[in-house]
């Protein structure tokens, strides 16, 4: 009587240990976790210009099980195109998005309508603290470091800031860059130029013959390539200061078109909004330590520090 | 609800681990020893295995190291080739004031230029003298200011290879800027047989360095990375990362190490690094594979060997139990059996034997012990019975010499009266009285001798108390060949007589039946004398070994013992009485004949 209890309850202990078992095994010998999908979209006609921002998601994602996708959104489409843009990738099977929109309040007001804050970030261009996580460069930092700079190695007097359009970092940096200068007894004033590139080049040509300002402040890259050309053609004399990053503005610095580039890491800023996603932690450390923009100009371009982040390596 | 004390269950479990039993002792032991043998073997299985596969995972990432060694072993060389042939094939035979090298530049370019950005050969002075592709020198760019051209004017005998750097001595047209590896050499240029020491630059495609070892790291686990001798990063998979202080690497201390392999911790993960240094350029290739990466495939192994373990650990604990109850069981029930004997069951075949051989022999051992322990007690219970048998029939005895004192008295007192034949018929019973009291020895004679006895007391007491009481005798005849115990219903009469009827004038009953009921005999004495009060009649039954004189209830004891130890505990006297009525003694005996309790019919002791 006592053996047949005792047989019983190997029995029923037998099948227990093996269920328990056969549900470890099943749960520790499948190591292989679950990708996370991140679709970065990027507004520009041409995704080379995310060269930069690709290889530093795509270094981020090396370690993490993370596969990093960029969707370039033509500019003519614009903020219903990016919005399209995301819910496609979302759509498509990805779990986060990433923009680097074109038109910031339009995209915020999009994912609060759609309750997408834990699903979308911001890399770029967007406002800095603001409530939608994003990796943005500190346009204020930019302008007061650029208006240090520039007072301290040029003798302007009298500087004009110049953009093709307006958004938040456009106006953040200029309305910091005037406070800045002021500060500094540098006389400078802000004009929002056509959105035509052809309109814009012919314009500045015109402030670089009249001279009424011995230093131009671009804030985008049609502004900063008329300037620079403008430079180079018109008038070797006026100092043309731009805040790009683009490798025709590197070229410009090379070729002294521009005297002085403050140039925004988007590789790094692609790296951080992967860990941003990813890992919050490391992100945590490494966000408050990274320098997401640099100032370079002539003398300093060929650096060991800034050789890497103005030339992408060259596949 | 009741309370948990922890303090109650602590001694719980203490008294039990002291009272620990057998089985558990075995179990336990076995259990513990053969978990501490499967888990050191598994262990070690495990352990030499792991290792086995972390070596066969670090050799394989060596044949790696080494064929990407061959590989930029064979590009640099390449280099070296293409700097070479335009060194001994063309600018040593040139004379440089009136030939041009250019050409021979150009083709030596087109034939490599997947591997070349350019060729350049400039003077010690920084002339450019000849370039291919055709380029125009930078504004601002001074050439012995160059870390390249400074190198070699220091060892003008080395071939010398600079970390990688963007090529910005020329102008491009598109925008473009090259990342490239220089490797320059101090040559000698003939001017009209004069010998002017000149440098020739050739700068490698960065990309095709990139290239190899990107292939190499889409592998999955670990990377490989470049440093120069000064560890300096020539190339890693996370290069801008590094340089833009997002990523950290140990290329300083990996540097050091001499080729082979090695495990070290960095940002506190393990990991296994193999070196190989690239001849010539002091460069070194260093493979990095986290020491998680090298067991990773190994994990459902590990899942799959603690599953086998755990499975392993239950049949063997199932196993010992199941064992150490079979070797335990017949101990247990040998104890069980002892723990019987100890109680006082002192039955042999009670006693377990069963088990193995030890514990059979141990069990007939015992039995052995038990039968012979049942002997030895059985004789002194005998011996005991026959003692107290002894002493009883000695009480008995003592009851006679009174009796026949009376008798006599009253047979003298009948004689000197002159009352002849009641003295005669007096004497006659006595004399009968006294044969069947003898009874040749025997203690159980027929119901009938005792009726006999009963009667000859009776005539005698009659005569003694003048018939002052009437005797009545209604016995079954059926039980007249029936046995009892000899003089026990003389001593209830006499009772009667002493304590009830004896000094009634004529009124005094005492009736005598006997009868049978359910199989046994029944022998009752009532008188109707004042009876018995309660307080004494408890009493009269109990025990008295020590005699306390007349009335005390000796007789009565006297007869109940005495039928106790011949027959069976159910059998005896016992006693009614009310007061102003009578009393009633009752025996109860079996009914047995003589040849039945001679053949031994059981219901005797």
């Amino acid at each position: 009587m006592k053996n047949r209890k005792i047989i019983i309850g190997f029995i029923i202990a037998f099948f227990c240990l093996l269920l328990i078992e056969t549900f470890i095994y099943l749960t520790y010998s499948n190591t292989q976790k679950d990708e996370v999908k991140i679709s970065f979209i990027v507004t520009g006609d041409n995704l080379d210009e995310w060269e930069s921002m690709k290889a530093g998601a795509e270094t981020a994602a090396l370690d993490k099980d993370v596969s990093v996708d960029f969707v370039n959104v033509p500019v003519d489409l614009g903020s219903e195109g990016e919005q399209e843009a995301v819910l496609r990738a979302f759509n498509d099977g990805a779990d986060y998005a990433v923009v680097a929109t074109s038109d910031y309040p339009a995209m915020i007001s999009f994912i609060n309508e759609r309750q997408l804050f834990n699903k979308v970030f911001l890399a770029r261009n967007g406002a800095l603290n603001a409530t939608i996580n994003g990796v943005v460069a500190d346009d204020e930092a930019i302008a007061t470091d650029f208006s240090r700079y520039i007072s301290f190695n040029y003798n302007c007097k009298n500087i004009l800031i110049v953009s093709s359009h307006e958004d938040v970092n456009v106006d953040t940096l200029k309305e910091s860059l005037i406070e800045n200068l002021d500060s500094k007894g540098i006389k400078a004033e802000y004009r929002l130029m056509s959105s035509d590139p052809s309109v814009i080049k012919k314009s500045l040509y015109n402030i670089e013959i009249l001279g009424n300002y011995d230093g131009i402040i671009t804030l985008d890259y049609y502004t900063m390539e008329g300037a620079a050309s403008g430079k180079l053609r018109i008038n070797r004399d006026i100092k043309v200061f731009s805040v790009d990053n683009s490798q025709e503005a590197v070229y410009y610095l090379d070729s002294q078109g521009i005297n002085a580039l403050a140039f925004k890491d988007d590789y790094s800023m692609g790296f951080l909004a992967v860990l941003q996603i990813t890992d919050k932690k490391e992100y945590g450390n490494m966000a408050s330590n990274a320098p997401l923009y640099y100032i370079a100009d002539r003398e300093n371009m060929y650096s060991d520090e800034l050789e890497k982040v103005l030339f992408p390596f060259v596949k | 609800m009741e309370r948990f004390d922890l303090r109650h269950y602590f001694h719980r479990v203490k008294r039990a681990s002291k009272r620990r039993s057998i089985q558990l002792i075995i179990s336990l032991s076995f259990t513990i020893v053969a978990i501490l043998s499967m888990s050191f073997m598994a262990f070690a299985f495990y352990t030499n295995y792991i290792n086995t596969a972390k070596q066969a995972a670090i050799d394989n990432n060596k044949q790696v190291v080494d064929q990407m060694s061959w590989n930029l072993n064979s590009y640099l060389r390449n280099m070296m080739g293409i700097s070479n042939s335009m060194y001994y094939s063309v600018i040593k035979n040139m004379d440089l004031t009136s030939d041009t090298m250019t050409k021979e530049m150009d083709i030596l370019y087109e034939a490599n230029k997947d591997s070349l950005i350019s060729i350049a050969c400039i003077s010690q002075d920084g002339a450019l003298i000849s370039a291919a592709p055709i380029a125009t020198r930078k504004a601002g760019v001074d050439f012995t200011e160059q870390d390249w051209f400074t190198n070699t004017e220091e060892k003008i005998e080395n071939f010398h290879f600079s970390t990688p750097h963007v090529q910005n001595m020329f102008e491009s047209s598109n925008y473009r800027y090259f990342w490239v590896v220089s490797l320059s050499r101090s040559v000698d240029l003939n001017f009209m047989g004069y010998t002017r020491r000149g440098i020739l630059l050739v700068d490698m495609n960065y990309s095709a360095i990139e290239q190899m070892f990107s292939r190499v790291n889409e592998r999955g686990a670990g990377y490989v990375y470049l440093v120069d001798s000064d560890g300096e990063i020539i190339y890693h998979p996370k290069q801008k990362a590094i340089y833009a202080g997002l990523v950290k690497e140990n290329n300083l201390v990996d540097v050091t190490y001499d080729d082979g392999d090695y495990i070290e911790t960095f940002e506190g993960d393990k990991r296994a690094v193999i070196v190989k240094t690239i001849g010539y350029t002091g460069w070194k290739i260093v493979s990095v594979v986290p020491v998680s990466e090298l067991t990773g495939d190994y994990n459902q192994l590990r899942v799959f060997m603690l599953v086998i373990i755990t499975f392993t650990i239950f049949l063997i604990v199932f196993g010992n139990v199941i064992i150490s109850k079979i070797v335990t069981d017949p101990i247990k029930r040998l104890e069980a059996s002892l723990k019987d004997i100890e109680e006082g069951a002192l039955d042999a075949e009670q006693v377990y034997i069963g088990g193995s051989h030890e514990i059979r022999h141990l069990g007939r051992t015992i039995k052995s012990l038990v039968v012979q322990m049942r002997n030895i007690m059985d004789e002194r219970v005998k011996e005991q019975k026959e003692k107290r048998k002894s002493e009883l029939n000695a009480l008995q005895a003592q009851i006679n010499p009174h009796f026949l004192y009376n008798t006599l008295d009253s047979i003298v007192w009948m004689i000197e009266t002159e009352k002849y034949p009641e003295a005669i018929s007096m004497i006659t019973s006595l004399a009968s009285l006294f044969r069947i009291s003898l009874s040749k020895g025997n203690n159980i004679i027929t119901i009938k001798d005792e009726i006999t006895h009963a009667k000859n007391y009776l005539a005698i007491q009659k005569v003694r108390y003048k018939n002052k009481f009437e005797a009545n005798i209604d016995i079954d005849p059926a039980i007249e060949d029936c046995i009892t115990i000899k003089l026990i219903i003389q001593p209830l009469i006499e009772n009667a007589i002493y304590h009830a009827v004896g000094d009634y004038d004529d009124e005094g009953v005492i009736d005598i039946v006997g009868y049978e009921k359910d199989g046994d005999i029944f022998i009752e004495v009532r008188d109707n004398g004042m009876g018995i009060p309660p307080e004494t009649l408890e009493n009269l039954l109990k025990d008295k070994s020590q005699s306390k004189g007349k009335g005390s209830g000796i007789g009565l004891w006297n007869i109940n013992q005495r039928i106790n130890l011949y027959f069976k505990e159910e059998y005896g006297l016992t006693l009614e009485s009310e007061l102003d009525v009578g009393t009633t003694a009752t025996i109860h005996l079996p009914k047995m004949t003589m040849e039945e309790y001679q053949g031994g019919e059981g219901r005797e002791k």
